[in-house]
């Protein structure tokens, strides 16, 4: 402090005199210098004010000793740091030392380390080379392991699949078990065309072991699922679907589920059947309950195996998803076969019993219509098809005796006609049943031919008696009653046929004959025509020769007296009989026809007697000319 | 797991029955094919049919029998009434004759048939109004004094047509439902299909599962 006052003071006195002396200081050295140590401004200079602060503690004075001593004390000081300094580098110096020591030693000892290193490295090139190798074998040890892995994942069955197919509930399981053993068959096929034929064939031969075995499995289930098929409304399952398709590729093994199956339906149909005739399962009516209606008896039998069978055929297509018909023909074949002998039984047992030729014709006619049913759907070989061909064979049979019966055994006494030539009465008997076999007549499918066949059988069967019968009945009648009963007969029996079909040819042979009768009638008709008026001599004679004056002797006395009572009214010159024909149309026919033929007849008398005797002498003999009688009589 | 045709839980018989030329087979044809068959034959006896449908979630198959309408195979037709779960009775609403007849086939059908049979009457060819001949509201009274189920429908344009058979599988059902039917008589026409989805067993509609065995059967 004291320093720094000084300083100031000592300053302050500089200043004014290096200002004043300033031009002076140009060129001197000394002022020069003095210049510059006036300039410097001791407050700017550290080190300076530093210097002077540790000078004065080493100054406790400002005495002249002290300044005396001043530099000494410096140098003293001097020494004094110089000499610690000394020391201290002596032992930084030996501190390095050491440091040098540690460094060499260390560094003989990384020498070493290095050494021992390398050492160890040369030894362990050879471990390392090893482990190098065995760790890619144990790569490739692996990788084999999982291809092994996939291998037995893929061409072998694992324990529990093997033990699906040996036992357990037969199941999806089964089936997916059954399509990989197959599909591992079908994969080792790819491995018989590889190197490893050996394991291919093994594995080939032990999955058709196991396949084998699972088709057993599955074909044993089957068959015994077919067998409990005994229920009138068997169940199906999917399960039993699925293994009868599977099953299809062991035809044979499918083959005897199929008999199976067809052996429990046919059974169960049969037994069906047996209730529905007999029961009617649970209170319904049984169907025996209408078995004093043959045809109906018969009807509702066949009906029921027609339904039955299409429920059969539903089925048989659901379960074993075939489409083939013929196939499930003869599967549907078998399983009816049962049903024939029930039903050949009651049919023929009523069939026996009946005697109505139309109640026989009628169950011609049903069981006919159901042949061709069946027959669509049996198939032609069926044996229930054979035995409704025999009973619709012993039907017809049967139909036909007792048509004939029946038809005799009305026509046996022969019963004269009445006067008013009517058709017998046992005439119009056989016509009703004929009529009502016709009106029953057919629902069957048979073709148009057959149909035919079997109407003019029947026709026949009736309508010959008939005739026969009629002509016996007429035998003891006159010429022209004989010509009227019978046309009056025949005509009866053509009006009753003529209202079915496909009975023309039967309708043409009683034409043919009704006009034979006809033709008699009419040609009596004329001839008694020309008889009234007394001409029938001359005609007739003029048929075989020429006219004689005998001939015509009489004709000139009688002829204009009976020509003009003829004339007077014609109407009366119809024969008795004629009026007793039936049909009307017939009855003007006939008058017609005799009418034309009677003025045929005249024209031609007339012509010979006007030749003979000249056209003077005609008007007394016969007064009118064939035109004038043609006006009178029509 | 369901496979088709096959699966299915009751069979119901049906009978078509009614006039000559009503349309019958027509019905069939477009209920079983889903088309109209034009110049369908005549029947000849009875013709058949078959489709699955479904009703309240189940799988019924229905079973038809289409019979022929000439009298000439009555002896045939009438064998086919037993045992029918539903009958549809047919008259052509453009003829009235054959409305007329309704009442004969309706005997035929009560007497053949047993109490519990669905009868449902159809006016077909509805398409032809321009000529019909039977009032629907007609037919309707006829068909509500009597009991019967009915609508108007066309084979042609297949109006109705399902409506008709689908009803007649839902009331029938209703009644199994109700145990109007008893599914151990025959004469039923309703079969029932114990196990078309698997295991036997399954399905317990009305606690006849003893049917199986000798009941359950109804197409005799």
């Amino acid at each position: 402090m004291a320093d720094g006052s000084k300083d100031k003071e000592e300053k302050q006195p500089a200043n004014p005199s290096s200002s004043s002396i300033g031009n002076l200081s140009q060129n001197n050295p000394l002022s020069r210098k003095l210049n510059r140590i006036l300039e410097t401004r001791l407050e700017d200079e550290r080190d300076t004010i530093e210097s002077l602060k540790v000078l004065s503690e080493f100054l406790p004075a400002n005495t002249l000793h002290a300044r005396r001593n001043l530099r000494s004390d410096i140098e003293r000081r001097g020494l004094i740091l110089s000499e610690e300094f000394r020391d201290l580098l002596g032992s930084l110096a030996a501190q390095i030392q050491d440091m040098q020591n540690d460094v060499h030693s260390m560094r003989s000892c990384c020498q070493d380390m290095q050494n021992r290193l390398a050492d160890t490295k040369a030894k362990t090139a050879g471990l390392l080379n090893e482990t190098a190798e065995l760790k890619a074998r144990g790569r490739r040890l692996e990788m084999r392991g999982v291809v092994i892995d996939v291998f037995l994942k893929k061409l072998q069955l694992t324990p529990e699949e093997v033990g699906i197919l040996a036992g357990g509930v037969v199941g999806e399981e089964l089936f997916s078990v059954l399509h990989r053993v197959k599909s591992i068959h079908e994969d080792c096929k790819v491995l018989l065309r590889t190197s490893q034929q050996r394991i291919g064939l093994e594995i080939m031969e032990k999955m058709a072991m196991h396949l084998e075995e699972g088709y057993e499995r599955l074909y044993h289930w089957t068959q015994s699922q077919c067998r409990t098929m005994t229920s009138d409304l068997p169940s199906s399952s999917l399960l039993l679907r699925k293994s009868l398709q599977e099953l299809k590729s062991r035809p044979i093994l499918y083959k005897y589920c199929v008999d199976e199956y067809v052996l429990a339906r046919r059974s169960a149909l049969v037994q069906g059947f047996i209730d529905a005739l007999t029961k009617g399962n649970n209170g319904s009516r049984p169907i025996e309950l209408v078995s004093h209606d043959p045809a109906r008896y018969s009807g509702d039998m066949l009906g029921w195996l027609h339904q039955a069978i299409a429920t059969e055929k539903d089925h048989i297509s659901g379960l074993f998803a075939e489409d083939e018909r013929e196939w499930v023909s003869n599967l549907l074949a078998s399983i009816t076969e049962g049903a024939g002998r029930p039903l050949k039984m009651r049919v023929e047992q009523v069939l026996l019993s009946t005697s109505d030729p139309v109640t026989s014709y009628q169950m011609v006619n049903v069981v006919r219509y159901y042949l061709g049913v069946f027959v669509i759907l049996l198939g032609e070989t069926a044996p229930l098809i054979g035995v409704m061909k025999e009973l619709a064979e012993l039907q017809t049979k049967l139909f036909f005796s007792s048509l004939t019966v029946q038809t005799s055994k009305l026509l046996e006494e022969i019963e004269l006609p009445d006067s008013q030539l009517n058709p017998p009465r046992k005439l119009m008997e056989i016509l009703s049943v004929l009529q009502r076999v016709l009106a029953s007549r057919d629902i069957s499918v048979a073709s148009l031919d057959d149909h035919k066949t079997s109407l003019k059988q029947i026709l026949q069967t009736c309508i010959d008696p008939m005739i026969h019968y009629c002509n016996e009945s007429a035998s003891t009648l006159s010429t022209m009653e004989m010509a009227v009963y019978l046309i009056n007969c025949l005509y009866l029996i053509h009006s009753n046929v003529a209202l079915y079909e496909f009975t023309e040819l039967a309708l043409e042979k009683l034409d043919g004959q009704i006009q034979a009768h006809l033709d008699t009638l009419i040609t009596e008709q004329a001839a008694y025509l020309l008889g009234k008026i007394g001409l029938l001599d001359s005609y007739n004679t003029l048929q075989t020769g020429e006219l004689t004056d005998e001939v015509l002797a009489p004709v000139h006395e009688q002829s204009k007296k009976l020509m003009t009572q003829f004339f007077s009214s014609p109407e009366s010159s119809l024969l008795p009989q004629l009026t007793l024909l039936t049909s009307s149309k017939f009855k003007a026919d006939a008058h017609q026809r005799a009418v034309q033929l009677f003025l045929n007849a005249y024209r031609q008398v007339y012509d010979a007697i006007k030749d003979k005797i000249g056209e003077d002498k005609l008007s007394n003999v016969l007064p009118h000319s064939p035109e004038q009688v043609n006006d009178l009589i029509t | 797991m369901a496979s088709g045709p096959y699966n299915y839980s009751y069979i119901f018989k049906y009978i078509i029955i009614g006039d000559m030329g009503v349309g019958k087979s027509c019905l069939l044809h477009q209920f079983t094919e889903k088309k109209f068959m034009a110049d369908c034959p005549h029947t000849i006896g009875v013709e058949f049919g078959t489709r699955i449908v479904e009703v309240s979630g189940q799988k019924i198959k229905l079973q038809i029998w289409d019979t022929a309408g000439q009298e000439r195979f009555r002896a045939v037709t009438r064998s086919y009434y037993r045992g029918a779960a539903g009958a549809l009775m047919v008259y052509d609403i453009t003829r009235r004759s054959t409305y007329n007849h309704l009442s004969s086939w309706l005997t035929d059908a009560r007497n053949l048939t047993n109490p519990n049979t669905v009868i449902f009457l159809i006016g077909n060819k509805s398409d032809l109004d321009g000529q019909r001949d039977v009032t629907y509201e007609e037919a309707k009274t006829f068909a509500d004094e009597n009991g019967l189920l009915f609508l108007e429908a066309s084979a042609k344009t297949g109006d109705n047509v399902e409506d008709v058979f689908i009803e007649t599988a839902k009331k029938i059902y209703q009644n199994i439902q109700d145990g109007n039917v008893d599914l151990n008589a025959a004469d039923t026409g309703v079969q029932l299909k114990p196990s078309a989805s698997g295991g036997s067993g399954d399905r317990k509609p009305t606690g006849n599962q003893s049917s199986q065995q000798s009941g359950g059967k109804g197409c005799c």
